[in-house]
């Protein structure tokens, strides 16, 4: 039997073969497992595929290089093949991304492609791709009384009809210019992977919490080749669509064919929240325009 | 044979006035396109795409893994295409370290590839970089040059291996794997109802003589020039205080200088004189 860890994110309990880069904490009754085992090369014809994936509606196969397969079940099980090239620190990379979006998605939890802070135990949610500066500005947001929830990927579900999110993983992952420009010495932190320049990073506020905590406000941030920082609140069909465009790894989402029902908790999500762009200059990122204008949009 | 058309150049050699020609043309419309929605017309660079369609988070992969998956989420890309599409593209046509072209064979139907007198290349590309002539020069005549290729920071755009000038145009235009037709910037600006219609016919588009003229009008170089100055272009570098300068040919020499002039000429002259810049 390997050692197991156990850790409270995504507002679920699990156990785990494979060390994760956030704090332990203790329960009785895991709702998901993540172990070593043999997974399936394929899953059959009717499998629908990406580059690396093959999905079903109840199982995802994710193949990545010759590092390691992972098997999605049920929303309840990852199970981990290690191939020839297999590291832990990679494992844990795609663990991490893909691999719970898909696990998340099989429970019927929405992860969006955002970071998320709580603040007097309401929600805010950065929404950005990859580049867009969401990690930056929840660390500039840290340092102004907020505390991170999420980095990359926010849960979203609803109870009692209203958006909700707990903790995801909370680490920041800055690169080595990030930290930089935000005077953060690389040495003591670890490297998502060893190749690449990307670094995990907790801020000195977070808050790791199984409990539902509700969205308050959702911000789409983008990085423009404009002079001036633009904000702009989104209405109507805009907003759906806004939203729908910052689902996690969403082409997996709908290889699993959940096209429809997603439909159905983005419109509810559109309903209940308030979205507002920002768009950012791309020359100069300041992180004080940025996070004054969220601010003063939440009237703090 | 796949679904994707590509739309391949060298930096600032016209390839967005060809995307935009061909919004133009497509939309059928008596008002010219809007410059800043085309998005029909992706980047073969583009993160966002990468990342839905492979499956993976580019930035949680080194460069060359990146590199390896790229033939393949075009592959998908065409497959998913249920008609012809257009993708823009900066790289050279290379391969990459599984031996296999970058550009896969799978998924595209043909190639366009726009050449510009590397003279005129080098002072518009100093101007997109923000840098100086003699940089823009440098980066023309490295054959290692690449977009994006630096791993301390994520970069906006996937890496885009471009090598030389020369090494680029050769790459593309003297492969066999996929048909490719050149066409000259120089020709796009002094025949525009030849070069253009040409471009048309080359892709079997169904669109007659009134249909072009039109969308050659909807795409001059005023109408883009009025669009950037009252709306500004997404496109537009960050460095850059304009997308669209200049739109002439041959201003490149003087500009540039003897010097830097004469550098070019040395490093690209075979190329040079077989596209008739000599």
């Amino acid at each position: 039997m390997e050692k197991t860890f156990k850790y409270q994110v995504f507002g679920l309990n699990i156990i785990s073969e494979i060390e994760l880069p956030i704090p332990e904490k203790s329960f009785d009754t895991a709702q998901v497992e993540i172990r070593f085992g043999e997974t399936p090369f394929t899953l059959g014809g009717e499998a629908r595929r990406g580059v690396v994936y093959e999905a079903l509606p109840n199982a995802v196969l994710i193949k990545v290089f010759d590092i390691a397969r992972f098997h999605i079940v049920d929303g309840s099980a990852i199970i981990v093949q290690p191939l020839e090239k297999y590291d832990n620190k990679s494992a844990v990379a795609f663990i991490m991304g893909s691999v719970f979006a898909s696990l998340l998605y099989q429970r019927g939890i929405m992860p969006l492609h955002a970071s998320a802070l709580e603040y007097k135990g309401k929600i805010i949610v950065i929404c950005g791709v990859s580049g867009a500066g969401k990690s930056t500005l929840a660390l500039g947001l840290a340092k102004q009384g907020f505390r991170i929830i999420c980095d990359d990927i926010v849960p979203i579900y609803f109870q009692n009809g209203l958006p909700m999110a707990s903790s995801g993983f909370n680490q920041s992952k800055i690169w080595k210019d990030t930290a930089a420009i935000m005077d953060i010495s690389v040495e003591p932190l670890v490297k998502v992977r060893e190749e690449i320049d990307k670094f995990y990073y907790e801020a000195e506020n977070v808050l790791l919490t199984n409990e539902p905590l509700s969205v308050k406000h959702i911000f789409i941030l983008s990085a423009t080749n404009k002079e001036n920082l633009e904000t702009k609140n989104i209405e109507g069909k805009d907003k759906f669509l806004v939203l729908r465009n910052h689902l996690f790894r969403k082409q997996i989402a709908f290889s699993m064919g959940l096209e429809a029902r997603l439909f159905g908790s983005l419109a509810k999500l559109a309903a209940s929240v308030p979205v507002t762009k920002i768009e950012r200059p791309t020359k100069g990122f300041s992180l004080e325009i940025p996070q004054n204008s969220i601010l003063q949009i939440l009237d703090l | 044979m796949g679904n994707i058309n590509w739309l391949a150049s060298y930096p600032k050699s016209g390839n967005t006035w060809i995307r935009i020609f061909l919004a133009n043309l497509m939309a059928n419309n008596a008002q010219p396109v809007n410059i800043n929605q085309l998005q029909d017309f992706s980047i073969a660079s583009n993160r966002e795409t990468f990342d839905e369609l492979s499956g993976l988070s580019s930035s949680d992969l080194t460069l060359e893994e990146i590199e390896r998956l790229r033939p393949l989420v075009y592959e998908i890309q065409s497959d998913n295409a249920t008609e012809k599409i257009f993708l823009k593209i900066h790289d050279a046509y290379i391969y990459t370290c599984d031996g296999i072209p970058l550009v896969s064979t799978r998924a595209t139907n043909k190639a366009l590839y726009i050449i510009r007198n590397p003279l005129d290349v080098a002072v518009s590309f100093a101007h997109h970089l923000g840098a100086t002539h003699e940089k823009a020069v440098e980066n023309m005549c490295n054959e290692h040059f690449a977009f994006c290729n630096k791993n301390l920071k994520l970069h906006k755009q996937l890496e885009q291996k471009l090598l030389s000038w020369e090494k680029h145009v050769l790459s593309w235009t003297s492969q066999q794997n996929i048909p490719v037709k050149v066409v000259r910037y120089e020709d796009l600006l002094h025949f525009p109802e030849i070069t253009f219609t040409s471009i048309v016919e080359y892709f079997e588009l169904d669109y007659g003589k009134s249909q072009i003229l039109s969308a050659i009008q909807n795409s001059s170089f005023s109408e883009l020039k009025k669009q950037e100055e009252t709306h500004g272009f997404i496109e537009k570098s960050p460095q850059a205080k304009s997308f669209f300068r200049k739109g002439k040919a041959g201003l490149g020499k003087d500009e540039l200088g003897a010097e830097l002039s004469n550098k070019i000429i040395a490093s690209n002259e075979r190329v040079m004189r077989q596209f008739g810049y000599l």
